[in-house]
């Protein structure tokens, strides 16, 4: 028997078994295909000594380029006949077909033998050889080897070619991934531009819109202020008209400043400049900017300051909530009514805690939940000559909040009004050490 | 020389013609003599020429910004140590900074002062 074998199998010099075990190994060990093809195709060349040998691969009714190992420029499309096979062979060898269309082919491709592969019933491949180096004819062994090797081959090419398909599907998706992703993060990018630029153009107009309203505003109280002197020289329905004048642009300078507050809240750009000030220091200066009025209204101001902070607030946004809010009890105020400003921090939880008391007319029950909307007007009886924006309040209330405080108050109409004001003290330490930097 | 020595002299500079004359008038009639630059550039001009005791300078101007004017003043000889006033209807914190770093003198809000408040602060520092 051992005899017998050697004679079959070792006539060409190689072991089938042998060259077997090498293919099924490179095909169990080799996931990419086109590894896959060229190391099989080298394989059995090698051992068969065959002098050319390509794998072409089966596109729809179409051999795709294949990967061919030495043969050349050859138009493997002319192998075309193999499709219209009823039933494909296992392999097919040229001295044994006849004469005919396939013949004719494999003749103008210089193929020799040619192995179909079939993968689920599908053919998907063809191993095409040509000559053998020597010029001998392919032997019984080389072709039993073939017919066996088509058999196994198929199930690991098809597995190698759903490799490389998903591969590309992957590279494919992730490329799109990432492509969207880029796209979405441009746009994302612009989108965020553009806000930014309408913002900013919307705080420009604002700004330039209060800079032009407010100096008019400054020439009016300007002129009627240089007129002032002679005002003794004047008729009395004359003073009282320019007395008119000047309250009326007080308040138009102080509607151009709360709109702009307003305007730059809804743009989103109002910047506030957060550190340590003494409250005693902001309410002496707000005080004496309202002297006149206070003046004017004969208002006796009380003041119950138990502790000075320091608050930690912006200077100039606390002075005109101050300046609304102080504002407000003397207007509303009874010609000759009192103002209670109390300030003092709560134990433990470093709150500074800020009331306005006046003796005026109060706010109407029913009018209470409207106190701090926009153009709010308390319409108390006694109070419609008042002049005022209706956006006092409002401002003050957003200004607070941007500052991490709180606004409420308490009213009883006919009895008076007293809105509190809640901020954080700014701790001592750090206030020493901002002191330092500067 | 002891005539000028007495009456000090106020450079304004003001890009709106209505309020520089405004001015004009309350400082005139707080007894000082008063020139008026209608622009940042006239106004450097003037200041070279008449050694103003003390300019008072508006701030949003065409062309040159009273900052710019500022700066200018602070790095020409001559006229470096000059007292500046500023002058504007702007009141934001960043402004008034970089006034202070360029040695304003003072910082005065239009909108929010009266004029004799105004002419008052000015006065002060002369």
């Amino acid at each position: 028997v051992a005899w017998l074998t050697d004679r079959i199998f070792f006539k060409n010099g190689y072991s089938s078994e042998a060259l077997l075990f090498d293919i099924t190994h490179i095909m169990a060990d080799t996931i990419d295909l086109e590894k896959m093809q060229k190391k099989v195709l080298s394989a059995i060349m090698g051992a068969m000594k065959i002098e050319r040998g390509a794998v072409l691969m089966v596109e729809g009714h179409k051999f795709s380029d294949g990967n061919a190992v030495r043969f050349g420029k050859n138009d493997f499309k002319k192998l075309d006949p193999l499709f219209y096979e009823k039933k494909l062979r296992p392999v097919y060898v040229f001295d044994e077909l006849e004469e005919g269309k396939l013949k004719n082919s494999f003749r103008d491709c210089g193929v020799a033998v040619a192995v179909p592969v079939l993968a689920e019933g599908n053919f998907i491949a063809v191993f095409v050889f040509g000559q053998k180096m020597s010029g001998d004819i392919y032997e019984a062994q080389d072709i039993n080897f073939l017919r066996v090797f088509a058999k196994e081959s198929g199930i690991a090419i098809h597995n190698a070619l759903s490799y490389k398909k998903i591969k590309e599907f992957s590279a494919t998706l992730e490329k799109k991934v990432e492509d969207r992703t880029k796209e979405l993060r441009a746009a994302h990018k612009r989108e965020i531009e553009k806000a930014e630029e309408v913002a900013r153009l919307k705080d420009e107009f604002v700004f330039i819109a209060a800079h032009e309203l407010k100096t008019p505003v400054a020439a009016i109280r300007g002129f009627i202020d240089l007129i002032s002197e002679e005002t003794k020289h004047f008729p009395r329905d004359v003073k009282n008209s320019l007395d008119s004048i000047s309250m009326a642009s007080v308040h138009l300078n102080q509607l151009v400043t709360d709109l702009l507050e307003v305007a730059r809240n809804e743009a989103g750009t109002i910047k506030l400049n957060m550190a340590p000030h003494y409250f005693r220091h902001i309410l002496e200066i707000v005080l004496k900017e309202l002297n006149s009025l206070i003046n004017k209204n004969k208002i006796k101001i009380k003041l119950h300051l138990m502790s000075d902070g320091p608050i930690l607030c912006d200077e100039l946004k606390l002075k005109e909530v101050l300046f609304n809010l102080i504002g407000n009890a003397i207007k509303y105020n009874r010609e000759g009514g009192d103002i209670h400003i109390s300030a003092f921090r709560t134990p433990g939880n470093g709150l500074f805690i800020i009331e306005v008391n006046d003796t005026g007319y109060g706010i109407p029950h029913e009018k209470q939940n409207k106190v701090f909307q926009k153009f709010f007007r308390a319409a108390a009886p006694g109070t419609e000559s008042i002049l005022g924006t209706g956006l006092g309040l409002f401002v003050s209330r957003m200004l607070v909040e941007k500052m991490n405080g709180s606004i409420a108050f308490s009213s009883v109409e006919g009895r008076g009004s007293t809105f509190a004001l809640t901020l954080h003290c700014a701790d001592t330490r750090a206030v020493n050490k901002i002191i330092k930097n500067n | 020389m002891k005539k000028s020595e007495k009456r000090k002299l106020l450079l304004i500079v003001e890009d709106n013609p209505l309020l520089a004359g405004m001015y004009k008038a309350a400082f005139e009639r707080a007894g000082l003599a008063v020139s008026v630059a209608t622009s940042g550039k006239d106004g450097l001009e003037m200041l070279k020429k008449e050694k103003s005791d003390l300019v008072l300078l508006d701030i949003l101007m065409p062309e040159m910004s009273g900052l710019d004017v500022l700066s200018k003043i602070r790095s020409t000889s001559g006229i470096k140590g000059v007292k500046v006033i500023i002058l504007t209807i702007l009141s934001d914190e960043a402004t008034k900074k970089k006034a202070h770093e360029l040695g304003a003198a003072d910082f005065l809000i239009k909108s929010d002062l009266d004029l004799s408040e105004i002419v008052d602060r000015v006065v002060k520092h002369l």
